[in-house]
């Protein structure tokens, strides 16, 4: 559950061997572990093996896989949150992989400033011996211990505190960590960065819960939000890995374009799956990866796009989509022959599974849009038969969330099934409209029905 | 502000009721010993349900109950969210439509009746024992807000009574109207509304055509309240001098209703359908109670459409209002309705340009 090792930390590259400088505190708790992130150069000599990940670490800002006007505005604010006195606090998010701690790290080699980092100590003694809460101990690393520069270092001047690993119960309890950030406000010395990876679920989104607007405006906290990689940047980066390989052919083999390719297109913009599965592909013996090519897409004039996509089968990242791609795919249902008939060419499943969190929300998304996209009026007048016959099922008084995904199902199919006919031109989508119905409730007897009556012989008592 | 006719002459005091006078009397005796059971009053719009139950609760206290006032009360959801709602009470009683907030229906409800039946009259011997709640259009009330009231209808019948105004019974659960006495007032005959109209227009000093008044009442659909409502607009409109082939204005929601029936039939389109979904939306909006606008946009549609597709309609209209009944989010029944209709009609449409 909890991770101490440094590889644990920078699985960014993988396992490294580098191994950790574990500064003992000063204050004697043995599980407070006060990592002091090093970058070592590795030369490698002959006799000792090649480490793939370790020499892929990105070492100059030109190595990372991160736009360049991205870096740009951290190192500014970088610079900015050391030269205060006080406290201050940056807070990097974006999806996974997508280079926030990279980033960093090399901002600060680069700039001379040494980081220190909070790591969830593992304790196991702790249901025996009964500790100090993990709460306490953070509040202690953060605003006590970070305060005094290491004794490694020769002459730190410059520090920063570094939270990627979230004490576990920040995550169910959002009002302490809130209160830990206003101690910290006044206690801490040095800038404190946090690092939160977001992912689609809101309920687990650090950044969401723990960093809220009005914490943000509180603390004047600089929010940085990342990307996830893209391709362009993902592939300079296979090629430095590419380089490498090529040196070392003792130990590796050349994956072949293909492959790159393929791995380029499945792994979603992140760039440690990318690295990983290269490193996979080029290792000695291994085959070729069995990879599963995609729905040949016709090279049309308008757009160039590949005439083949091909992803590889397995290893892949799990496709994530968003609630508008996710309508697209829905809006602009795509077949594929099968004998004399025909299936959806789309993974239903997942597709639904997707959208299970909002079911009635996307309902009204496709309730709003599904017109436009429909060529054909039999067709059409199906379709809303469905979308009609699926709102039975979120009853007005039933707030049990188990039937919610039926209507999904049925709405979701009947649009896809019946729309043949599909418009091919862009389309914006709408959001559902919203609307209130205005009721009033005064003291005579109004009914909205003969309002239109009232106001007829109201207007004219006020004209004479 | 002067009052409206309807609010200006509406009865009193039962004796002064206009029709349903038997009625009227056996509400009286009911109240005799000053104690009642719960009621659900319920009938058409404009049949005089609210005459009746403020007719009763002068009866009990006396013409303290018309001493009104409005006032917005505020209730937070076990969610966290902030619910407003208005009522109107007296002293003695309180009303409330809980339906104007959706689905929170229930919290309301709940709410009410334990603030109102837990507080106890002070001065036992000098008012009743009880307080009154008026809860108005409880057959759209959510199934658990009535089982809600179920349950608190028992707990607090020491404290407080209830009266509940529905159009029709069909929706209320069982439950509930088996614990109330139900009275149902129906509508009054064209006659009745007529000499109503010919009365009370006397009693302001003009001199109402009877034709006019006939052709209100068939119009007001033996409305009593628009029926006035359509009466005094008349007589404002017309500058003092009545005629009986005057032009009687009618609502503008009607005439956006028979639009829309135009509009479905003119041309069947994916295009024209989307013109008929934004007057939907509109009504909607306005406040006009979907069931109403589907009736009355059934009966345009049966009016307009000739091809003898009237079967296949309301075989149509039968299924998509009960699943908007059942269901939620009435435009999507609407829209699959009209889609329907649609298509029907194309098709029509086409075999006869085959047949020719």
């Amino acid at each position: 559950m909890k991770k101490v090792s440094k590889s644990w930390k920078s699985f960014d590259f993988g396992p490294d061997k580098i191994s950790p400088k574990r500064t003992k505190s000063p204050n004697d708790h043995m599980d407070t572990f006060l990592v002091e992130q090093k970058f070592i150069a590795k030369s490698h000599s002959k006799d000792s093996f090649f480490d793939f990940f370790s020499d892929l670490i990105p070492k100059t800002t030109s190595d990372l896989a991160v736009h360049s006007k991205k870096i740009e505005e951290v190192k500014v604010c970088l610079e900015r949150i050391l030269s205060y006195d006080n406290t201050s606090f940056l807070v990097l998010s974006g999806p996974t992989g997508c280079g926030k701690t990279a980033t960093l790290n090399v901002l600060c080699k680069e700039m001379g400033v040494s980081i220190s980092e909070w790591i969830n100590p593992i304790d196991q003694d702790f249901e025996l011996v009964r500790g100090p809460n993990q709460v306490n101990r953070f509040l202690e690393f953060i605003s006590t211990e970070s305060n005094y520069t290491s004794l490694f270092e020769v002459s730190a001047v410059k520090k920063i505190v570094l939270v990627e690993d979230f004490p576990n119960v920040f995550v169910r309890n959002n009002s302490e960590f809130a209160d830990i950030l206003e101690e910290c406000y006044y206690k801490s010395r040095y800038p404190i960065v946090f690092i939160c990876t977001e992912v689609a679920n809101n309920k687990n989104n650090l950044m969401y819960n723990l960093f809220p607007q009005e914490v943000l405006t509180k603390y004047q906290i600089t929010h940085i939000s990342f990307n996830s990689c893209a391709p362009t940047l993902l592939k300079n980066c296979l090629r430095r890995a590419h380089d490498l390989i090529k040196k070392n052919k003792d130990y590796f083999q050349v994956p072949s374009p293909d492959t790159v390719d393929a791995i380029l297109s499945s792994s979603m913009g992140d760039i440690r799956c990318a690295v990983n599965q290269y490193y996979f592909a080029s290792l000695l013996g291994s085959k070729e990866m069995p990879t599963e090519k995609s729905f040949r897409v016709k090279p049309s004039a308008k757009r160039k796009r590949n005439e083949k996509s091909c992803n590889i089968k397995i290893m892949a990242k799990d496709e994530t989509l968003g609630l508008f791609h996710a309508l697209g795919r829905i809006l602009n249902p795509k077949r594929k022959e099968h004998g004399k008939s025909w299936r959806l060419n789309c993974d239903l499943e997942n597709l639904i599974t997707e959208l299970e969190s909002q079911p009635e929300n996307v309902i009204s998304f496709l309730f709003a849009n599904y017109i436009k996209y429909f060529g054909d009026f039999s067709e059409l007048q199906e379709a809303s038969d469905l979308i009609s016959l699926s709102q039975k099922f979120f009853e007005k008084w039933s707030e049990t969330r188990d039937l919610h995904q039926y209507p999904l199902w049925i709405s979701v199919m009947g649009l896809m099934i019946w729309n043949s006919h599909k418009v091919s031109k862009w389309n914006q989508i709408e959001g559902p409209k919203k609307f209130k119905k205005n009721i009033l409730r005064t003291k005579e007897t109004l009914c909205t029905l003969d309002e239109f009556y009232i106001n007829i012989i109201r207007k004219n008592h006020n004209n004479s | 502000m002067s009052l409206l006719w309807c609010d200006k002459y509406r009865p009193k005091d039962f004796s002064k009721l206009d029709y349903h006078k038997d009625q009227g009397m056996a509400l009286k005796s009911l109240t005799k010993d000053g104690d009642f059971p719960h009621l659900l009053v319920y009938g058409p719009m404009g049949a005089g349900k609210k005459t009746r139950i403020m007719c009763l609760l002068r009866e009990l206290y006396g013409p303290g109950v018309e001493r009104l006032r409005s006032e917005v009360m505020n209730f937070t959801t076990p969610s966290n969210k902030k619910l407003e709602i208005s009522t109107v009470s007296s002293n003695y009683h309180l009303e409330v439509n809980p339906s104007d907030v959706g689905i929170y229906d229930r919290v309301v409800i709940m709410n009410i009746i334990k603030n109102v039946a837990q507080t106890q009259q002070l001065d036992v011997n000098g008012q009743k024992a009880f307080k009154i709640i008026v809860l108005t259009d409880v057959d759209s009330l959510t199934k658990d807000a009535q089982h809600a009231l179920r349950r608190t209808m028992e707990k607090y019948i020491a404290t407080c009574r209830l009266i509940l105004c529905a159009t029709s019974t069909s929706r209320v659960i069982p439950a509930v109207r088996s614990r109330c006495l139900c009275i149902r007032v129906p509508a009054p005959t064209t006659e009745e509304v007529v000499k109503i109209i010919v009365e009370t227009a006397s009693s302001e000093d003009v001199d109402f055509p009877k034709k006019l008044a006939e052709r209100i009442a068939v119009m007001s659909e033996r409305n009593l309240r628009r029926a006035l409502l359509m009466s005094e607009a008349c007589k404002v409109e017309s500058d003092g001098k009545l005629t009986p082939d005057q032009n009687i204005a009618e609502a503008d929601w009607l005439v956006m209703i028979r639009e829309t029936a135009r509009l479905i039939l003119a041309e069947q389109s994916i295009a024209q359908l989307k013109k008929v979904r934004e007057n939907l939306f509109e009504l909607i909006c306005r406040g006009i109670p979907s069931e109403i606008i589907f009736k009355y946009l059934l009966d345009q549609l049966l009016e307009q459409c000739q091809l003898g597709l009237a079967a296949e309609i309301l075989e149509n209209a039968a299924i998509y209002e009960h699943q908007m009944i059942r269901g939620n989010k009435e435009i999507f029944h609407f829209e699959a309705f009209v889609a329907k209709c649609m298509y029907l009609y194309q098709n029509v449409l086409e075999e006869m340009k085959c047949d020719f």
